[in-house]
């Protein structure tokens, strides 16, 4: 069958049309530094609480000594986008049992699925938010010398229309420390958030305004290693996810305006299967 | 054209400028703290025990073994054995607990030089009465049997290993003459469940445990990894002599001086 130039271009627009990296309203991995869509519409401003659409940028900072003294830097950018929730107090009765929710007194994002967490130590939270918005500390404890020492702070702020920024720089803490010695020890890293508010129920799992397959923080980020003297290295990882060894991303994920979609193939001894997971507003 | 000039030379020096702290300063966060660090200061590597003595709150004297290892300058292995009554022997065998930790900076101050850990990881082994490795000890290899050493690491590892996974803990040399003065990272010396605040039902488990395994009541002092009161005088009195190892002999209580 001969193809006249014309239908070529004509098939080919549509084939691009098909392909989802042709879709320009999706968020890939490649182009995670677009804007966030606006806050969802019919969500309480006035309120913290609920699901938030978060993207992040981050700039971590990994050296590696070697044993005669030659020190190496190792350099992470991400840039990600990830669902988190703010939840409200829970109003318990003399048993202990939930009764209702205070939403005038708003819990934390949880940030657990952002890409250096762990290696920071464990915030501690304040008592509350301070009016619109509120800080986090991270520190280390030394029994001997009965002192701790600070190691970074995040400064979460909501401007009261359905957006949030947050800022936080970290310095080196024992939970990033893996050696002396030819080990790569996280000494570092500064987090930029930008978030919108898309539900006032404060679940992923249990939401009357989308259907989902998600507990809590997901999404996905890219990210640059750059080490000295190497070209850098770009992946795209999910977030709020732990493949196994067997599994593997077999559709990219996406976002959407506020829906999220990721495919993963898993590899079986004689057949492989494919599960989408998804958070579809409905 | 002058004033274009001056603007050029001006933003060339402050980029250099810039330039210049951006690559100094961002090495300056991890070499300013010296709780890492890669100063090699500590090099008399081998093993050295000492015994620790103290009174309980009923006035009774206690007595303990520790061993100190730092074989490189990437760990620092402590041991520390039961408490005995009155005078450390080894009569009867012992347990020891023995702590693995990796250092991560070293830094001196006037004549005392400190190591920083982090990253505990418990684990218990049994030293033989007399010394006496053999199968013949049967008192040893009935309290070297599984399952009670396993429990007793798994319940060491639960106990100490969490609260410690995010902190550093300083240990403090002062060398004397031929041997080491240094502080313990146990400055208690009492494993107290009772202060921490479990429920009397888990006591009641705990006490029943520590029987059947014949370690001391919950009562008694247990060497425990907390903060404490210093002990200067303690540590002069009790410095660390250098031990011979072997390869059946890791932590040599038997060659520890008793007083």
């Amino acid at each position: 069958m001969k193809i006249t130039l014309p239908a070529a271009a004509i098939l080919s627009a549509l084939l691009l049309q098909l392909s989802p990296s042709a879709q320009a309203d999706y968020v890939y991995a490649d182009n995670l530094s677009t804007e966030l869509p606006p806050p969802r519409d019919g969500v309480d401003t006035s309120l913290y609480t609920g699901v938030w659409l978060l993207k992040f940028n981050d700039v971590g900072t990994y050296e590696r000594y070697s044993t005669d003294g030659k020190r190496t830097e190792l350099e992470v950018k991400t840039t990600g986008w990830v669902y988190d929730r703010i939840s409200p107090t829970d109003v318990e009765d003399d048993s202990g049992n939930v009764i209702s929710e205070d939403h005038s007194k708003p819990k934390y994002l949880s940030l657990y699925c952002l890409p250096f967490d762990h290696l920071d130590g464990t915030a501690t939270e304040p008592e509350s938010w301070d009016g619109n918005q509120y800080t986090t500390t991270n520190q280390y404890y030394k029994p001997i010398a009965k002192e701790s020492k600070a190691t970074g702070s995040l400064t979460v702020i909501a401007k009261g229309d359905g957006t949030l920024t947050a800022k936080g720089e970290y310095s080196q803490h024992p939970a990033g420390f893996t050696g002396r010695y030819n080990a790569d020890n996280f000494i570092g890293h500064r987090l930029t958030i930008e978030g919108v508010k898309i539900s006032d129920t404060a679940s992923l799992r249990d939401n009357p305004d989308f259907d989902s397959d998600f507990y809590s923080c997901a999404g996905f980020m890219q990210k640059e290693t750059s080490e000295e003297g190497n070209l850098p290295t770009i992946s795209t990882e999910l977030l709020g996810f732990s493949l196994r060894d067997n599994q593997s991303i077999s559709v990219a994920p996406y976002f959407d305006n506020y829906d999220f979609q990721v495919t993963i193939k898993t590899q079986g001894l004689t057949s492989s299967s494919e599960n989408t997971s998804s958070l579809i507003f409905k | 054209m002058r004033t274009t000039k001056k603007f050029y030379a001006a933003t060339a020096f402050s980029t250099l400028l810039f330039l210049i702290c951006l690559s100094g300063c961002s090495k300056k966060d991890s070499d300013s703290n010296p709780d890492f660090n890669q100063d090699v200061l500590f090099t008399d590597y081998g093993t050295y025990g000492r015994t620790i003595y103290f009174t309980d709150n009923e006035d009774q004297r206690w007595c303990y073994y520790d061993i100190l290892s730092i074989n490189d300058s990437s760990q620092l292995t402590l041991v520390i054995s039961e408490p005995i009554l009155d005078e450390c022997n080894i009569d009867t065998s012992i347990y020891l607990s023995i702590l693995e930790t990796t250092i991560t900076g070293e830094s001196k101050s006037k004549e005392k030089l400190k190591i920083s850990t982090i990253k505990p990881y418990f684990y218990n082994s049994v030293f033989p009465s007399n010394g006496d490795f053999s199968d013949a000890n049967e008192e040893y290899q009935s309290k070297l049997a599984p399952p009670t050493l396993q429990i007793i690491n798994s319940m060491s590892n639960s106990i100490f290993g969490s609260s410690l996974n995010s902190a550093i803990v300083d240990f403090t040399l002062k060398q004397d003459s031929a041997s080491y003065i240094a502080n313990i990272i146990s400055p208690s010396d009492y494993f107290s469940l009772r202060d921490r605040s479990y429920p009397e039902s888990v006591l009641e488990l705990f006490s029943i445990f520590f029987l059947l395994v014949d370690l001391p009541p919950l009562d008694q002092p247990y060497p425990i990894v907390a903060a404490g009161d210093t002990r200067d005088a303690l540590y002069s009195a009790h410095p660390y002599q250098k031990l011979i190892i072997s390869d059946d002999n890791l932590y040599p209580i038997d060659q520890i001086t008793i007083d």
